[in-house]
């Protein structure tokens, strides 16, 4: 009966949805929007490769009834009309996709008999050959707006792409002069090509690229930040490879592996802070948690940054989406274990060895001065402690300061003091010298006790077994232990004992201990004579050490590189086997590529360079930067759980067009800029809004609010007192600091509270894109902070200065902040204002106005 | 936001209602604008008190009569692995009574707490990951080990947006900063505004509490030409671009932040409680901070997080007395502040969390890093907390460890398992709050979590 139902079906479908149409619509969209799960990895125990295979179903049960669309889980499942069944797991598929569906099933669902079903197999949309680059960008996106009839914007007037290009290349507004010479007469390539050559460039885009690295200035452990001197230099570096366009390419390999670069690399190891600069977890946990969790931040960096892939989610488990299986994780781990933190001095090694042995002499005096004063300060304490007697009686010649002290003492409650508790009740001298030998024989049984300590530490301490370690900044050693000692068990006084030894010998306000000036007050001869001679000796050594020598942050191999073993549910200390490290096996044709030689760093780098996902990655950030929004809209996961892009062919032409051209990262952008596209106009227009509202196939320009820097740059532009010179050391943001926000010192200890505000991104984790918030906070600084009433007034002083009344200065502030003319109706409203306040207010509220904060 | 208008939101808060809704829409792109919670939630604050250093359970809320019995003498069996080397077990100096209807017993150095313990749930049977500091304070509060992961109060603004937006919708207060300091309370891949806003608590003026909170010399009234300017300004660039939400919201939320000059240093000014209020909760940035909370709270604000002091005073390694001295301060303040809940009928939506990242052992540490053997090492095999308020059980222990202490035994609560409670009590679902980030959907959580349902109402 069953096989006849079949039979029937199969007759009908044969005359309305039948194999053509099987093999033209639903075949196709079954592999390309089922197969990844449903294919050999059969998710949830359903496969869609055969008819068989969907009528036995998964573990919801069957996929389809033929002929009862409506029934059929696949149909739910895909239109998303079931409760919890939704498929798949990125939204509903397009309703052209379901209806086909619906047809198929409804249409008894038709397969071809005997012809062996191809093979599905996960993959990924970004993983194929690119094609050489046909047609433009125009016209890729016109195509995608024909195919939906919608009108593409017009250009947007010459002001609007001042504004615009301004913004987007440089970050700075163009000051009066520059908007006046381009507006008189407009000639956009010419623009784009200054504004590409201009320094403020570099500074612009470097700063994107600083998000995609997760640049921070420092790491933190326990309570204390631990700040990269020279953490500045690496965002130099990036600096100077935008204004330079150096090829993405070499700016990639640089980053991962410029020290195994053949030929001069002196121009590239700066690219290593990348990974010099860390995330460093030191001794935030135990040490193989530690080391387990970088690894981590490398693998995420090098798979979200360049190639769009969340590797990082294979370290406890086979990707759940992508095919990625766990051990690829621990193939690119492996690298990273095999690698170690250098620095790489910008000096010759005569002078790092002249300042390397002055910094050592320095610091063995500063121990010896350290040593003699402690000792001296220990020997006064005893001196004291051998008159304790004395001082509880009020003898002759006794110390004053000492006296104060235990008077001090003694006015405590008793509880603090029952060795005392003798002498209180009977304050005699028999009774003060039972105390102070009580006070003696704990003094001696505590160093006694201190020496076998020490002792038995050293017994206890593991002899340098022959272990593996990794160097990380400030010569910390990766593997030292935890918490060195803790493991030791060592004797004590009890609590009384100890409380006393404190009170009057231990602690730095102890009764019997005076320490820095008052002690060396005390001191007398030749001891005084020393003292002043070491700290003399100290000086010179100071004066005359050579300047301390600037350095990269890198990284370099480690002399060991070890395959790492996988760790069980991701956890370091549950180990599986060994991972031979080797590239993406997603990414590869046929078997991965082994990452060997050395770390494999140089592999690895080169092995992402080659792949076409590196350029379809990093075109699509380019665009993203320039329009706010990416053409797939998660531009670091190119995976099934990120967006497709809604224009394929436009991501194929911009990565085609990128490697094409050198891996010019300035000719895609040039290219880009001059698009009638991009040069579009924000306005809104009905037939867009209604077919596209989200302009994800770019009928217009995005309107676009500033982002933290541009906000703060543009202001101090606008008052004239923005400092452009470029590159050089970090410093804190702060009301006199007037450089672009760029040079402003960012960490992850404690993110910089302004910035954030203005939704600058954590600078711990590899940042995708950047959110636009709108909170009144932001308002706030725009009301209250000095750093704008100190701006407003010097525009206002600058206005003041150049023009002789309100009119002119009206005319003029328009221009500087606007680049155009107020109208009738600003000119009123600015002059009704002008009546009852001033300058400086009236120049505070235009730059905090919409009009300055966004650009169309 | 007047009182009655916040318990009219917070009455909608099972489904979301029109007014609600009207809010949401104005308030496009405003990421703190009230969001539907999954189900009617049970609180609809949160005040999270870290007893940051590590609070010893054998002398505080769980007694150990074995531990008299056998002091000065190794504990039967194998110990857990702890930080450091420890010796033979150590009993408390301190003495425990039962108090209350529930007789719960409770330690003599929380006599105020004592008092009220027939309002606090006694979990005794929590445990952790790993006996250190910094993995334990981020399990604690952004659930994982690691740095990187967002805070539980980003999370919940996140989810749940504020009440208020006037007001930070998630405050964090400390006199000092605690170990490991700011990232514990980042929103690390959620959007940088969902971040705590920390204030240092020993900051007495009010105004200085909240960045650019400050007009300084300008007066309101010429703040206020300065806005009807902008504002006409504004409106005359959105009428060229019709229909912008953003740019209607940025109009929006300049009007807001002119309010908040006024309504914000109001809030977070203590000095306005009576002299009899602020004696209760004892002279300590503490207890100011404890105080400060309850008026934060009162105007709406969703998360207030107080760290007890700077670095990490409950971490008494070398001598346990130590704990006597800080709960001198926490006690009156804590107990203050459950008792002003209550009587401003705030503790019924307001959820308080007394609690600690791990416990101490209950033998006492004889390792070389100390000078005196008479503290105890970090432990994360077993400890307790306290929560009181919206939706948990009033005079109610949950749980127990082993005989000494050492070990949670009985009906075990593990930090996710408290995470995933709270998030419930705030009407989150933990498997459902969650946020799609480098390729999978992370939660606080993360695939951990259970429900302690015997705790609820």
């Amino acid at each position: 009966m069953k096989t006849a139902l079949y039979l029937l079906f199969a007759v009908v479908a044969h005359g309305a949805a039948g194999e053509e149409f099987f093999e033209t619509k639903i075949r196709p969209l079954l592999i390309d929007r089922c197969g990844n799960c449903h294919g050999d990895r059969a998710a949830s125990g359903l496969r869609v490769d055969s008819r068989e295979a969907l009528l036995r179903g998964g573990k919801h049960g069957p996929a389809i009834v033929p002929g009862d669309a409506a029934a059929s889980l696949l149909l739910q499942a895909v239109k998303q009309t079931h409760a919890s069944l939704r498929m798949p797991p990125n939204g509903p598929l397009p309703d052209a996709e379901s209806a086909a569906i619906e047809t198929w099933i409804r249409d008894g669902a038709a397969w071809p008999a005997n012809r062996p079903a191809p093979k599905i197999t996960t993959r990924l949309w970004g993983a194929d050959p690119l094609q050489p680059a046909a047609g433009s960008i125009d016209s890729h996106v016109r195509a995608a707006l024909v195919a939906k009839g919608i009108p593409p914007n017009p250009r947007a007037d010459n002001r609007t792409l001042l504004r615009r290009l301004y913004a987007d290349l440089t970050g700075v507004p163009a000051t009066p002069a520059q908007a006046e010479a381009f507006l008189s007469a407009p000639n956009v390539p010419a623009l784009v090509d200054a504004l590409l050559a201009s320094p403020q460039f570099g500074e612009r885009w470097g700063r994107h690229w600083l998000d995609v690295a997760r640049f921070g200035e420092d790491d933190f452990t326990g309570t204390q930040p631990k700040p990269y001197p020279n953490a500045w230099r690496y965002r130099d570096w990036v600096i100077e490879q935008f204004n330079k366009d150096l090829p993405y390419n070499t700016f990639v390999k640089a980053q991962i592996a410029a020290d195994l670069l053949p030929g001069d690399n002196t121009q590239l190891v700066g690219g290593l802070g990348l990974f010099g600069l860390g995330p460093w977890y030191y001794g935030i946990t135990q040490p193989p948690q530690a080391r387990a969790d970088e690894r981590h931040d490398r693998v995420d960096m090098v798979t979200r940054g360049f190639l769009g892939l969340t590797v990082a989610c294979a370290r406890c488990h086979d990707h759940k989406y992508d095919p990625i299986p766990q051990k690829d994780y621990y193939a690119l781990a492996g690298v990273f274990a095999s690698s170690e933190y250098k620095e790489y001095p910008l000096a010759t090694p005569a002078q790092v060895a002249a300042y390397d042995s002055a910094q050592k002499k320095i610091k063995a005096l500063e121990l010896e001065i350290e040593r003699f004063v402690n000792d001296q300060r220990d020997q006064l304490t005893l001196i004291y402690a051998r008159q304790a007697a004395d001082y509880l009686m009020g003898g002759k010649d006794l110390d004053p300061i000492v006296v104060k002290k235990l008077k001090t003492y003694l006015a405590k409650p008793e509880e603090d003091h029952p060795f005392l508790k003798a002498w209180n009740a009977a304050p005699t001298l028999e009774n003060a010298r039972a105390f102070q030998e009580t006070l003696l024989a704990v003094i001696d049984q505590k160093r006694v006790m201190d020496e076998e300590n020490r002792r038995a530490v050293i017994r206890g301490s593991n002899p340098a077994a022959k272990r593996r370690k990794i160097i990380l900044p400030f010569n910390y050693d990766s593997e030292a232990d935890f918490n060195p000692g803790s493991d030791v068990p060592v004797k004590s006084l009890d609590r009384e004992r100890y409380q006393l030894w404190q009170k009057f010998i231990g602690r730095a306000d102890a009764v019997f201990r005076i320490e820095g000036d008052g002690m060396e007050a005390r001191l007398a001869g030749e001891w005084k004579r020393h003292l002043s001679n070491l700290r003399a000796e100290l000086d010179r050594a100071k004066k005359s050490s050579p300047p301390v020598y600037g350095y990269f942050h890198g990284l370099m191999e480690h002399e060991e590189p070890i395959d790492l073993a996988l760790n069980k549910r991701g956890s370091p200390t549950d180990l599986g086997d060994i991972v031979p490290r080797h590239f993406l096996t997603c990414l590869s044709a046929g078997e991965p590529a082994t990452l060997q030689s050395g770390s494999g760093r140089l592999q690895l780098a080169e092995a992402i360079t080659n792949h076409p996902q590196a350029a379809r990655v990093m075109a699509n950030r380019i665009w993203a930067w320039l329009f706010g929004a990416g053409v797939s809209r998660t531009p670091s996961n190119f995976g099934l759980m990120g967006e497709r892009p809604a224009n394929r062919p436009l991501i194929e032409y911009l990565a085609a067009r990128l490697k094409e051209n050198g891996f010019s990262m300035k000719g895609l952008i040039r290219e880009i800029v001059l698009s009638e596209t991009y040069l579009a106009s924000s306005a809104s227009a009905e037939a867009g809004n209604r077919l596209d509202p989200d302009n994800r196939l770019f009928w217009r320009s995005n309107r676009k609010r500033l982002d933290a820097e541009t906000i703060r740059d543009s202001i101090l532009a606008a008052s004239g007192e923005l400092d452009r010179r470029v590159g050089g050391e970090s410093a804190d943001l702060s009301d006199t600091n007037l450089r672009r926000t760029v040079y402003v010192r960012v960490g992850r200890y404690q993110q910089n509270e302004t910035l954030a505000l203005f939704d600058f991104p954590s600078t711990s984790i590899h940042v995708e894109q950047r959110g636009v918030t709108n909170v009144p906070l932001q308002k706030l600084f725009f009301l209250n902070s000095s750093f704008l009433r100190l701006r407003a007034e010097a525009l206002s002083q600058r206005l003041e200065c150049a023009s002789a009344d309100d009119a002119s200065r009206i005319q003029s502030i328009y221009r500087q902040l606007f680049h155009r003319p107020p109208t009738e109706h600003e000119k009123t409203i600015a002059a009704a204002f002008l009546a009852k306040a001033d300058w400086a207010q009236y120049a505070q509220v235009l730059l905090s106005s919409n009009e300055f904060l966004y650009v169309d | 936001m007047s009182i009655d208008r916040r318990r009219f939101l917070s009455r909608l808060a099972g489904g979301l209602g029109a007014v609600a809704l009207a809010d949401v829409i104005r308030a496009a792109g405003d990421p703190f604008a009230a969001k539907p919670p999954h189900f009617a939630p049970k609180a609809t604050h949160i005040i999270y008190l870290v007893m940051n250093g590590g609070m010893s359970q054998v002398d505080t809320f769980d007694p150990k009569p074995a531990l008299t019995k056998y002091h000065g003498k190794a504990m039967p069996g194998d110990q857990p692995k702890t930080e450091r080397v420890t010796g033979s077990l150590m009993r408390s100096p301190f003495e425990f009574k039962k108090y209350g209807q529930s007789g719960i017993e409770v330690s003599e150095i929380f006599p105020n707490i004592a008092r009220n313990i027939d309002k606090f749930t006694v979990i005794r049977s929590m445990h952790t990951d790993v006996p250190n500091h910094e993995p334990s304070l981020f399990m604690l509060n952004c659930g994982a080990i690691q740095p990187g992961r967002p805070s539980l109060g980003s999370w919940l603004t996140y989810g749940l947006g504020t009440e208020n937006r006037n007001l930070p919708g998630y405050v964090v207060l400390c006199p000092g900063t605690p170990v490991v300091g700011p990232p514990l309370w980042e929103s690390a891949f959620l959007p940088a505004v969902f971040q705590g806003t920390f204030i240092k608590a020993t900051e007495k003026d009010p105004k200085k509490l909240v960045q650019f909170l400050d007009r300084g010399n300008q007066g309101a009234e010429a703040q206020r030409r300065q806005l009807d300017l902008l504002k006409e300004l504004n409106t005359e660039h959105l009428s060229a671009r019709a229909g912008d939400s953003n740019l209607e919201a940025a109009i929006q939320s300049m009007e807001t932040a002119f309010r908040m000059q006024t309504e914000v240093p109001e809030v977070f000014d203590v000095a306005k409680e009576t002299e009899a209020t602020r004696a209760r909760y004892g002279d300590s940035d503490f207890g100011r901070g404890c105080l400060m909370a309850l008026r934060l709270v009162e105007k709406g604000v969703r998360v207030v997080q107080i760290y007890y002091g700077n670095s990490q005073p409950w971490d008494s390694h070398e001598d346990i007395q130590a704990h006597k001295a800080n709960a001198r301060r926490a006690d009156p303040a804590v107990a203050a502040l459950v008792e002003d809940l209550a009587a401003r009928g705030l503790l019924d939506e307001t959820l308080v969390v007394f609690g600690t990242e791990f416990g101490r052992t209950p033998a006492v540490e004889n390792s070389s890093l100390v000078k005196l053997q008479n503290g105890r090492d970090h432990n994360s095999a077993g400890y307790s907390i306290l929560l009181a308020g919206g939706g948990v059980k009033a005079g109610y222990v949950h749980g127990a460890t082993d005989e000494f202490g050492y070990r949670a035994m009985e009906k075990k609560v593990h930090n996710h398992d408290l995470n995933a409670t709270l998030l419930h009590l705030m009407g989150l679902d933990h498997t459902k709050l969650t946020y799609f980030y480098s390729g999978r959907h992370f939660r606080l959580t993360d695939v951990h979590g259970e429900l302690v349902k015997d705790i609820l109402v």
